[in-house]
């Protein structure tokens, strides 16, 4: 890639100053010297460049071309064997090859790495021994100290897919370090590898609380690294929550409480759905509504929300009181249809379908004789779905 | 002796016109070869493994919106085509614009449509909406039949239908690629600041399910992958952030901006336009916004087969950049928009300046020829020969490295040899072609300002 970069930089550098000498050339014809041959000379020394350029430029293209060709060509010939080879390792307990090969053929790797994608913890364990077994963990944390940009981040690569909780401490280093987008990398990968510890220290936790502080880091991101920590994330999410941490990732740790169905921080949930921040209400909704087990005052402080004055948090919570039997739900929810939010009366009709068969009566009843137009547009079009959904699955 | 003097008044005139067109054409190459630099400087693609880490159900879902009008033939393959897309949480929804043929019919054949009480939020003006329908078996399906209103207006109908936070405008020919939505997906994932991530379409003839890219049989198709492969490189505006992309665009929007810009206005280059207008919007209310071009975010087209529909095509895209251009001139001389100093000149340099230069070029040519001067014709000939090749097969090679493209040599081989007769048979029509766009357009805005000044005589 690099000979690429300096082929164009010689290419243009050339073309800009053989185009400049076409210029000249024209200009001399046209300034009455209609001496041809003279004027050809310099054309003649241009179009020779411009020839040995896209000489140059062809050469290298079919060089890549082919030599793509020929890694995919190998690539399909050589899966065949890796595959038999790890999987008779892995089921048949024989001993793994300790061949160079497997130290430097990006096969064996990716095939090895195919065992970690299997369902059961086995396999996965299976890679991570042979991963290390083969001298390939040493490998790359080595590498992950490299100058070299690339190297770094293929390294990177190999360490998030095998998630090899040996790689943290090296990971860490990356994490503390200078550049932005390699620490935001490593966080993701020390985040995959935090995800197979047995049981994550108060310490880490804390420094990944810390880490997640990062202004740079964006939503999306953080709570990715949050849901990529699993049964893990608890101790960081509890760091987060605290109620006077003032942490920025509060919205975000909501969110994966609800994602990773964390019952334990259902009352750090309740806490925040009272916050003065609409975004850390909303997401404090929708993380109860992810919960297997709700505390007993969640229903009351559910309903108490649907009154809330942003739409956002009325929206979503009518999504979540679809599981609560507080009393006089369903008379509330026909109300709600006739909100003056789009996305109320959508996700309020979507509730009341949901709430068995006297959510349907509400829902029939509001498409027929609710006050308002679009209460009851909204319950014929909910309808509607539904039972189109219905025909589908018969 | 009258002649004479006309003969040499003829040759004078068309002599400075050919140094005129001989310093334009040198500039838009030497600007090419400077765009290819750049290209070649973003080195290779990072994180391409990020989407197989990132946690599937994190991805923004995407409403993907096709406006259709007289497709019947296309229509149900394209539709299940993008059903089978492998993205987490998307939707589909297709706007029939008012079709005089069977292409309602044929949605409702083959999507087993079930009728919707019309209760979308009608955010954006769009024409009479007739009916919504969603598939039986296929819940992601959205199609909403309209009176007919032109595409913006049939995505705009769109747009007020779609429920998910990013938005991809797609055409009824555009085949898009699940591993490239993914990417472009985490893009959105790891910037907050992101309102657009523009792609680059490719052409070329083929299937999802047929891996790589076929090369059509056609000449004219074949100049037009040339074509598109040197607008992939020489795209400078599409490697900086301060974008403002060219025609034929492609790209994931996000709804709330798109919305708060009033969705895309009617004409051709709307997308060009909602670009400019998100610019505008970020710059007027000092919003971070970021639009960005990642060459790894791709979706497939077939060119068009005819003379006659790529011209109509070209003329449209024509006309709808340079009203764009015209209706934001005012951003040009404005300090709170500096930095776009660079990049819109150099818009109205190609679209504006460009056809006049480079259609009086061709014919102070023709007529020096005439006048027995054939010796410029030759040099030129020859010199847009090898400049086009060297050009076109750098945009090549830059887009096998970047997004895939052509693999097999005996393909790269015939569009080489392609590119050594495009510049003298293709480029000249287009040029006339972007000319006449210019004129017309012209002629289309006197007519409107004559018509305004009669129904309002004060």
């Amino acid at each position: 890639m690099q000979l690429f970069s300096a082929l164009s930089q010689l290419i243009c550098l050339t073309q800009i100053g053989l185009a400049l000498g076409l210029v000249y050339t024209v200009v001399y014809l046209l300034a009455g010297r209609h001496d041809l041959p003279a004027a050809l000379l310099p054309l003649a020394v241009v179009l020779l460049f411009t020839f040995v350029n896209i000489l140059l430029v062809t050469a290298f293209h079919l060089a890549h071309v082919g030599r793509e060709g020929k890694q995919q060509l190998r690539r399909t010939r050589q899966l065949p064997y890796w595959r038999s080879l790890w999987n008779e390792v892995g089921l048949q307990q024989k001993q793994p090859p300790v061949d160079h090969k497997a130290l430097t053929d990006p096969v064996a790797f990716d095939t090895l790495l195919e065992l970690s994608k299997f369902p059961s913890p086995s396999h996965l364990s299976l890679a991570e021994t042979l991963y290390e077994q083969l001298g390939l963990l040493e490998r790359d944390l080595k590498l992950l100290q490299s100058n070299s940009a690339p190297v770094r981040e293929k390294a990177l690569e190999r360490l998030a897919r095998i998630s090899h909780p040996e790689a943290l401490p090296y990971l860490i280093k990356l994490i503390e370090g200078g550049d932005p987008q390699v620490r935001h990398l490593a966080l993701l990968v020390a985040a995959r590898a935090a995800s197979n510890l047995r049981h994550m220290d108060d310490e880490l936790a804390e420094q990944f609380s810390g880490w997640l502080g990062d202004e740079q880091l964006s939503i999306g991101y953080s709570q990715n690294l949050l849901v990529t920590l699993g049964r893990n994330a608890l101790g960081v999410i509890e760091a987060i929550l605290q109620p006077d941490s003032g942490h920025p990732r509060i919205s975000e740790a909501l969110e994966a409480v609800g994602v990773l169905r964390l019952d334990a921080m259902a009352f750090h949930c309740l806490h925040w759905m009272e916050s003065p921040i609409v975004n850390q209400r909303v997401s404090a909704i929708r993380a109860l509504a992810g919960l297997n087990r709700w505390p007993a005052a969640t229903s009351e402080a559910l309903y108490l929300t649907l009154d809330d004055p942003a739409w956002e948090v009325r929206a979503q919570a009518a999504l979540a009181v679809v599981r609560s039997s507080h009393p006089g739900m369903e008379e509330k929810l026909y109300s709600m249809l006739g909100d003056s939010q789009w996305w109320v009366r959508h996700n309020t009709a979507q509730a009341l379908g949901q709430r068995g068969e006297m959510g349907q009566k509400w829902l029939q009843m509001a498409s027929q004789t609710h006050s308002d137009r679009y209460a009851r547009e909204t319950a014929l079009q909910y309808l509607t779905r539904q039972d189109s959904a219905q025909w589908s699955s018969a | 002796m009258e002649q004479r003097v006309s003969s040499s008044l003829l040759e004078t005139i068309s002599l400075v016109g050919l140094v005129l067109f001989f310093v334009a054409w040198t500039l838009l190459n030497i600007r090419r070869l400077v765009a290819g630099y750049q290209t070649a400087r973003m080195g290779p693609q990072h994180e391409s493994w990020l989407p197989e880490v990132v946690v599937p159900r994190l991805y923004k879902p995407i409403s993907i919106l096709v406006p259709v009008h007289n497709q019947a033939g296309l229509l149900p393959q394209a539709i299940k085509d993008l059903l089978d897309l492998g993205y987490p949480q998307f939707e589909v929804i297709v706007v029939n614009d008012g079709s005089s043929d069977e292409t309602q019919s044929a949605l409702e054949e083959n999507f087993q449509l079930v009728r919707l009480p019309n209760t979308a939020r009608a955010v954006l003006p769009c024409m009479n909406v007739r009916t919504a329908y969603r598939s039986a078996i296929h819940p992601n399906l959205l199609v909403v039949d309209k009176d007919p209103g032109g595409r913006s207006d049939a995505l705009n109908a769109a747009i007020n239908h779609a429920h998910y936070p990013l938005m991809l405008f797609c055409d009824l020919d555009t085949r898009l690629d699940s591993t490239s939505l993914l990417q472009a997906a985490t893009q959105f994932m790891k910037n907050d600041k992101l309102v657009a991530l523009i792609g680059n379409s490719q052409l070329g003839q083929g299937s999802p399910s047929t891996p790589g890219l076929q090369l059509p049989p056609s000449l004219l198709q074949r100049f037009q992958i040339l074509e598109q492969a040197r607008a992939f490189l020489f795209a400078p505006g599409r490697w900086n952030p301060k974008l403002v992309s060219s025609w034929g665009m492609f790209g994931l929007f996000l709804r709330e901006e798109v919305l708060n810009v009033d969705g895309l206005h009617s004409g051709g280059g709307a997308e060009f336009d909602l670009v400019l207008r998100l610019q505008r919007r970020s710059y007027d209310f000092g919003l971070p916004f970021q639009i960005l071009y990642d060459p790894r975010f791709c979706c497939f087209k077939e060119p068009p087969k005819t003379w006659r529909s790529l011209l109509q095509q070209r003329t449209h895209w024509q006309r709808g950049v340079l009203r764009a251009l015209w209706t934001y001139r005012k951003l040009f001389f404005r300090a709170k928009y500096a930095s776009l100093v660079w990049t819109l000149p150099e818009a109205w340099f190609y679209q504006v300046a460009a056809p006049v230069v480079m259609s009086l070029g061709y014919l102070c040519l023709l007529s020096l020829t005439l006048l027995g001067r054939s010796e410029f014709l030759g040099i030129f000939l020859v010199f847009a020969s090898f400049f086009g090749l060297l050009i076109s097969s750098l945009a090549l090679f830059s887009q096998s490295v970047y997004a895939g493209g052509f693999r097999q040599r005996s393909s790269l081989l015939i569009l080489w040899l392609d590119a050594f007769l495009e510049p003298i048979f293709y480029q000249p029509i287009l040029t006339f072609n972007r000319l006449g766009a210019l004129l017309s357009s012209l002629r289309m805005s006197r007519t409107r300002r004559s018509r305004s000044i009669r129904t309002n005589p004060q």
